[in-house]
Order: structure tokens, then C-alpha cells, then sequence
């Protein structure tokens, strides 16, 4: 019954998906419930890797637009005079403008409203709350490691690529079928 | 961030401390019970979010509370807030009660609660629209609490069949209800009862770090994050504020009326298209006698006042009209037209012969009030001539 269950969870969070993500999520589920080899599941996590840093304009990630600039500009400015050498140390270093959106493209990465305004049902956030829970219990390594794999990386290359944070996409739509699979 | 709100959350979280006193029914819990009442007089939010988390917490810990020694503390109890909650079952029935309730929509309120659960408002930038509910360059929460968060939301799984677990679950799940139904605006004010709860969180996240590793890892990432911390605190707040929202927090409005007073004999119109609240800083800075000002409000308006009657803020008041600038009249009296640079543009001022007299600026530079004396005769010619 659980089964069922889960297999009805995952096909609902697949729905919305564009076909190659939920191609790669149906070979994560298959290995989750041991259906096939760990290999495969590589496999398909290189290749989804490599479209998404196709898909996204990496360069710019690491480049200032004006309005960014003048935010920088702006920061600078609000340090008096008698505080500008400081000012200047953490604004260029400490809390640089490049850590700032390094910082928010986590956020934005981990940002759940995103992904089930956009990619899945919104009643399915429960049982995603669920499946989280289970996924730390689980503890399966190859999963949880791509997973956090997928969000070092998006944080580095940005989430806001061509089709979006593709790299997680799949993870989530596993997690969702989570909560009603096997102890 | 000040206001009822702030007073509002006060009440309700001593209410919420009170209350929790192993969940039994005794004085303090009843006084616990009686602050969450009162707290729906301070703050709009609370109006929601007291029934409903009395509700709640009774539902949760029916076990420990509908027993049949708590009997008669019970009816007591209930009699207490039915009678504290008389006058507002009575403003229920008039629309000043509703006046900020928009449609409700479940869709909406599902996304919006999401919202507020979402890493990257609570940790990342704030969505708030509103720039005085925020500081910039910062987050709610500093950004690395986030580990420490989602550690203590473990250890609240872990341990969720406590009493104590499913208090702070429910003060979490319950808090952002007001803010969901307020309708499209994200305002972090409405959900300020989710700062206790989530500190807690926090905190039980920290305890379980302290029993993982070694104090002396765990001391050096504290101390490191406190100082880093507090280096974004004072960098925000203490620089990057006052410079950045100045203009968010009134400044200006001293030094427009300083000019006002050392004219009385000229008559100031100043445009409030975009701030419609502003006659109270002016108020404020005047001194003005509240009585002499509350004579402008017809008697209608004050004995309808709990029906929601259709209000502008326009007003007169001293040597000073506040309303939007009408281009057709206006410019044939003479007067100081004030607004800031979207008010009068430097094309206006040249079409209708008008004389900048002061420029008064916030700390970017930006131009907050600028005024402009009318030349009449002048425009009136050349009216005619044309």
C-alpha cells in the first residue's frame, strides 16, 4: 500500500516537470527502490550537471550589472569619511558585493516557494516536509551527497538559469514520494 | 521597526511564557490566557492569531487541560475572556473591525504562508515591499543561523511527542497565520510571534552542536559568527540606515517645518500623493494642539468613525494645505508649492514661472521636498497672451 502510494506521490511531483528532468527523476526513483545500479543514476546526474551549465550564463554570475554597481557605489558612500578605510576593507572583503550573491543564489537554491510556486502542486509541500525528515533517517549516501552537490554547485553557477535549478529538481520530486516508502 | 505591533507581539509572547507552565490551569497560566486576550486590542495581528492559537493549544493539550480537576478553573477561565472579548464581539459587527481584511483566497493564503517559511525570507532578503520594516544589507535572521535552524528542527522531529516540542511547533506553525491572510503583501511586521519560535529552534540546533563536537570547535564558531554578527548589525544599521532610508523614516519633515515656522506669513501647499501619512511629522514638528487640529472632522465623521466613512488626507491646517497639487489653479495663487522631484518637474517649473526657494535633500542626495514659490501675475499674463 505504501508502495502505491508512493508511486502515486511520485508521479504527481513528475507532472510539471520537463521531460528529460522527470527522465532523470524516474532513474533516481528506480535506484532508490533498488531497481537498478548505482552507475546509472551518476550517469544521468553528469549529463543533467552539464545541462544545466549550458543552460545557465555562468559569466555572469561573476560579473556586476550598473544597478549592482551602484549598490556597491552606494555602500561605500554611507561610510563617513572618518570610517571610509574600514568601510572599504569590508565592502571589498569581508562582505563583498561577489559573497553577497553567492549567499543569495543559496538562498534562491533552497528557496521551496520557488519550486512549488513553479515546478510542483502546492499540497505537495507536506509530504516534502515529510520525505525530508525521512531522507535524513534514510541516509542514503549517493542521494544526500548529489543533493548537497547540487546545492554547492547552483550556488556557484546561480539557480536562475534558462530552465531553472534543474540540478534539483529531480531530488525534490524524490523526496515528495519519500514519506510513504518502505522504513 | 516600533509601533503597536511591536507592543502587540510583547503581550502575546508573555501570554505565550505564562501560559506554559507544564500546561497547568492555575493564576499564572490564567493570566497567560487573559494577556493573549488583551493583546487582540494592541495589535490587528493578534485578533487572529489569539483565538486561534487558544483554540490550538487547547486542541493539542486537551489531555493535560479539559480534565475534570481543572473543571471549575476552566468556566472561570472562559468567563474571564468571553467578558475581556465583549467589546471586541461588539466592534465585530461594524466594518472598522475588517477594515484591513482583504478577499480571502486559500490559494493565496497557502503561498503566502509558504512565503513565510521560506529560507530566503527568513535567512536571504526579506520580500517585505515595505523598506521601514527592514534594514538593509541584512537578513531577518543572520544568514549562517540557517544551520543551527534546520539542526533544531531535527532535534524538535526527534523529540516531537514532548510537551515542550509541540508548544514551539505550534507557536511556529501558528505565527505567520495573520501575516497569510493579509492578503498579496509580504510584511514581516504581521509575523514578529514567529521571532520566538524560531530563536528556540535556533537554539535547540545549538544544543545539539554542543553535544556533537568538542566546546572547543563549538566556542570558536560562536565566537566567530557572534563577531561577525555584530559586524553586519553595526554596519547595517549604524551606517547603511541612516544613510540608505532616511527618507523611509520621516527625515526631512524637521527641516521643511523649520522653514514653515520662520514663514508664517506665506501659505505652503505641499503634495502628499505619496505620503499620504505625512501631515503627522508636520503635526508632530509644529506642535500643533491636537484639539484645534480634530476640528477639521465633521460630526458625521466622528460618530460614524467605527463604520469605516470614505477618508482622504487632506488637510488644513496653520499656513498649510495638504493635498494633491492641482496645475489648473494652483499656480494662480500665490504660494509655496512643495513636493519632492516627482511632484515638480524643472518642465513645470519653467511652463508656470515658478521660483525654487529651497532644495532639502536626504543623506544620497536625493531631493525629499523642494519648494517652489508661484508667480501669479506672471502666469496670468502669459495665460492671457496666448
Amino acid at each position: 500500500m505504501n508502495k502505491i502510494f508512493s508511486i502515486i506521490l511520485f508521479i504527481f511531483s513528475i507532472i510539471y516537470l520537463p521531460p528529460y528532468i522527470s527522465l532523470l527523476s524516474i532513474i533516481f526513483f528506480l535506484y532508490l527502490n533498488n531497481r537498478i545500479e548505482k552507475y546509472i543514476p551518476i550517469v544521468g546526474y553528469i549529463l543533467l550537471f552539464i545541462f544545466q551549465i549550458t543552460s545557465t550564463r555562468v559569466a555572469t554570475n561573476f560579473e556586476f550589472s550598473g544597478y549592482q554597481n551602484f549598490v556597491h557605489q552606494q555602500q561605500l558612500d554611507s561610510y563617513p569619511p572618518s570610517l571610509f578605510r574600514i568601510g572599504n576593507v569590508i565592502e571589498n572583503k569581508i562582505a563583498s558585493t561577489q559573497l553577497s550573491r553567492f549567499q543569495q543564489n543559496l538562498f534562491n537554491s533552497l528557496d521551496f516557494v520557488n519550486y512549488f510556486k513553479n515546478y510542483y502542486l502546492s499540497l505537495l509541500f507536506i509530504p516534502f516536509v515529510l520525505g525530508v525528515i525521512k531522507l535524513i533517517k534514510k541516509q542514503n549516501q549517493l542521494f544526500t551527497k548529489l543533493l548537497f552537490t547540487s546545492i554547492v554547485l547552483l550556488t556557484v553557477i546561480s539557480p536562475d538559469g534558462k530552465y531553472g535549478p534543474v540540478l534539483l529538481l529531480p531530488f525534490i520530486a524524490n523526496i515528495i514520494s519519500f514519506y510513504s516508502c518502505e522504513k | 521597526m516600533g509601533y503597536e505591533v511591536t507592543l502587540g507581539y510583547i503581550v502575546f509572547s508573555l501570554g505565550c511564557l505564562l501560559i506554559w507552565n507544564k500546561l497547568k490551569i492555575n493564576k499564572i497560566s490564567a493570566i497567560g490566557f487573559i494577556l493573549l486576550s488583551t493583546s487582540t486590542y494592541i495589535a490587528h495581528t493578534q485578533r487572529y492569531l489569539a483565538p486561534v492559537f487558544i483554540l490550538f493549544t487547547v486542541i493539542v493539550f486537551s489531555k493535560q487541560i479539559i480534565i475534570a480537576k481543572n473543571k471549575k478553573q476552566l468556566y472561570l477561565l472562559f468567563v474571564i475572556l468571553f467578558l475581556t472579548q465583549i467589546p471586541n464581539l461588539y466592534l465585530a459587527t461594524t466594518n472598522a473591525f475588517w477594515v484591513k481584511n482583504t478577499n480571502f483566497s486559500f490559494l493565496d493564503f497557502i503561498s503566502q504562508l509558504l512565503v513565510y517559511f521560506s529560507p530566503s525570507t527568513l535567512f536571504g532578503q526579506s520580500p517585505d515591499i515595505n523598506l521601514q520594516h527592514t534594514i538593509p544589507s541584512i537578513s531577518l535572521f543572520y544568514s549562517w543561523l540557517i544551520i543551527p535552524f534546520f539542526l533544531g528542527l531535527y532535534q524538535l522531529y526527534l523529540n516531537i511527542k514532548r510537551g515542550s516540542a509541540k508548544y514551539i511547533v505550534l507557536m511556529f506553525l501558528l505565527a505567520p497565520i495573520p501575516g497569510a491572510l493579509s492578503g498579496h503583501f509580504i510584511s514581516v511586521q504581521r509575523v514578529l510571534t514567529l521571532i520566538i519560535p524560531i530563536i528556540l529552534i535556533i537554539s535547540l540546533g545549538f544544543d545539539n552542536i554542543y553535544r556533537k563536537f568538542k566546546p572547543i570547535y563549538v566556542h570558536t564558531i560562536i565566537v566567530f559568527g557572534v563577531s561577525f554578527s555584530l559586524m553586519l548589525l553595526w554596519r547595517s544599521y549604524f551606517v547603511f540606515l541612516p544613510y540608505q532610508r532616511a527618507v523611509w523614516w520621516s527625515y526631512g519633515y524637521q527641516q521643511l517645518v523649520k522653514i514653515i515656522q520662520n514663514n508664517p506669513d506665506k501659505k505652503y501647499l505641499i503634495d502628499n500623493t505619496r505620503s499620504g501619512s505625512g501631515y503627522i511629522d508636520i503635526l508632530f514638528y509644529l506642535k500643533y494642539s491636537p484639539s484645534q487640529f480634530q476640528k477639521q472632522f465633521t460630526p458625521d465623521f466622528v460618530s460614524n468613525y467605527y463604520e469605516n466613512p470614505p477618508y482622504t488626507a487632506n488637510y488644513n491646517f496653520a499656513n498649510i494645505s495638504l493635498r494633491p497639487i492641482y496645475w489648473q489653479t494652483d499656480i494662480y495663487e500665490n504660494q509655496i508649492l512643495v513636493g519632492d522631484d516627482l511632484a515638480i518637474s524643472a518642465g513645470q517649473s519653467q511652463e508656470h514661472f515658478l521660483t525654487q526657494i529651497f532644495d532639502i535633500k536626504d543623506p544620497t542626495g536625493k531631493t525629499i521636498f523642494a519648494g517652489y514659490q508661484t508667480n501669479p501675475e506672471k502666469k496670468l499674463n502669459d495665460s492671457n497672451n496666448k
